[in-house]
């Protein structure tokens, strides 16, 4: 009976293994399937697009990275051609060169972000120091026009009221 | 100190609004131009019949005013008088499979201007159609049955322009604000000659 219930334990012991086995191998075989996806020079170069649009979008700019991409997208583009005519071969180097191009902007764009970011932190800095400046400073400024009219005034009364006196004394 | 609070929020509202400015209209354009870089002289000697070898220039130009970096692809696709354009209303695009795509990231308020060269490298007649079967542009040869128009006349190229949109994660003809639909596309009609140029 004993024997009976290991050898059956065994058997769904062996069955869970397989199972388990065909589930990873799937897991990986669809890990391949994407990773292939991926490394298409169109997909790759999207995914660089959207991470350059997010630099953009939080007011950094990257133009010479924008440049590189334009550059690779041309090479798509005639790779595309070349397959067009059957130069398979002239097709595969050129889209290996886009690519190359396309990882080196997604290398670069890290950087870029800390930049960005950076620039955007100093930017924020400098409007807020530099809005009261400016507001303290306009408001001095018309305070003491305001301050200098009414001085002006007061000279020009001052004035003639000494030459109202002198007339009278006349 | 009344005079003082005024002041401040006076010019705190002018800096405001010097720094934030309203939002401009967002749109791209598309347009196609002739030899000369004008919107004229769109065929060899202003003559639409084309015949078979004879080269046609023009410019396409798309301009970049959603106020961010996108990725801008201008379809090309080639039919006939039949074959449905796009459609604006819905937001659709031509059924036809683009003969050739353009593809460019364009920062805001920049314009690219591309050249579109191209020639009728061969016709073959069926009856009284007219099929378009070798075709180049920028020296990049198609060949098959591309399109069909009887006798030769009314072919036409449409550009469409399609953007990346990150939402969808795909490429998109057209996009929706309060409940507008909006897409860009132009078209140039021309017929052909089975009679070869001089």
């Amino acid at each position: 009976m004993t024997v009976h219930l290991l050898r059956h334990s065994c058997q769904w012991m062996l069955l869970l293994v397989l199972i388990l086995g065909f589930a990873g191998l799937a897991g990986k075989g669809a890990q391949l399937v994407r990773g292939q996806t991926s490394e298409d020079p169109s997909d790759l170069a999207r995914q660089a697009f959207a991470q350059l649009a997010g630099i953009y979008r939080s007011d950094g700019n990257a133009p010479e990275l924008v440049a590189k991409l334009n550059v690779a997208l041309e090479l798509i583009q005639e790779a595309r051609s070349r397959k067009l005519d059957g130069d398979e071969a002239g097709a595969l180097a050129l889209e290996e060169k886009a690519r190359a191009a396309i990882s080196e902007v997604l290398s670069e764009i890290p950087v870029a972000q800390e930049r960005a970011q950076r620039e955007s932190t100093e930017r924020t800095l400098t409007v807020l120091l530099s809005v009261p400046v400016v507001v303290a400073l306009s408001t001095f400024i018309f305070y003491a026009g305001l301050r200098t009219w009414r001085w002006y005034e007061k000279t020009k009364l001052f004035e003639m009221r000494i030459v109202e006196k002198k007339e009278e004394k006349d | 100190m009344a005079f003082a609070a005024v002041a401040t929020l006076v010019t705190s509202a002018v800096a405001y609004g010097v720094l934030n400015p309203p939002p401009s209209e967002q749109f791209f354009a598309m347009w196609v131009l002739g030899s000369e870089g004008l919107a004229e002289h769109y065929y060899p000697n202003d003559d639409p019949n084309l015949r078979i070898g004879e080269e046609v220039n023009w410019t396409l130009g798309v301009y970049n005013h959603m106020g961010s970096l996108q990725y801008v692809v201008v379809r090309v696709k080639l039919l006939n008088s039949t074959i449905a354009s796009p459609d604006e209303l819905s937001g659709t695009p031509s059924p036809a499979s683009p003969l050739i795509e353009f593809t460019r990231v364009l920062v805001d308020n920049e314009t690219w201007s591309l050249p579109f060269k191209w020639s009728i490298d061969s016709l073959d007649a069926r009856g009284r159609s007219l099929i378009l079967t070798r075709l180049a542009i920028n020296e990049e040869h198609f060949r098959g049955e591309l399109v069909n128009a009887a006798s030769g006349f009314n072919y036409r190229f449409i550009f469409e322009l399609w953007f990346y949109d990150q939402t969808s994660n795909d490429l998109s003809f057209s996009r929706a604000t309060s409940n507008i639909t909006y897409s860009v596309w132009t078209q140039i009609w021309f017929n052909a000659t089975a009679t070869r140029s001089g």
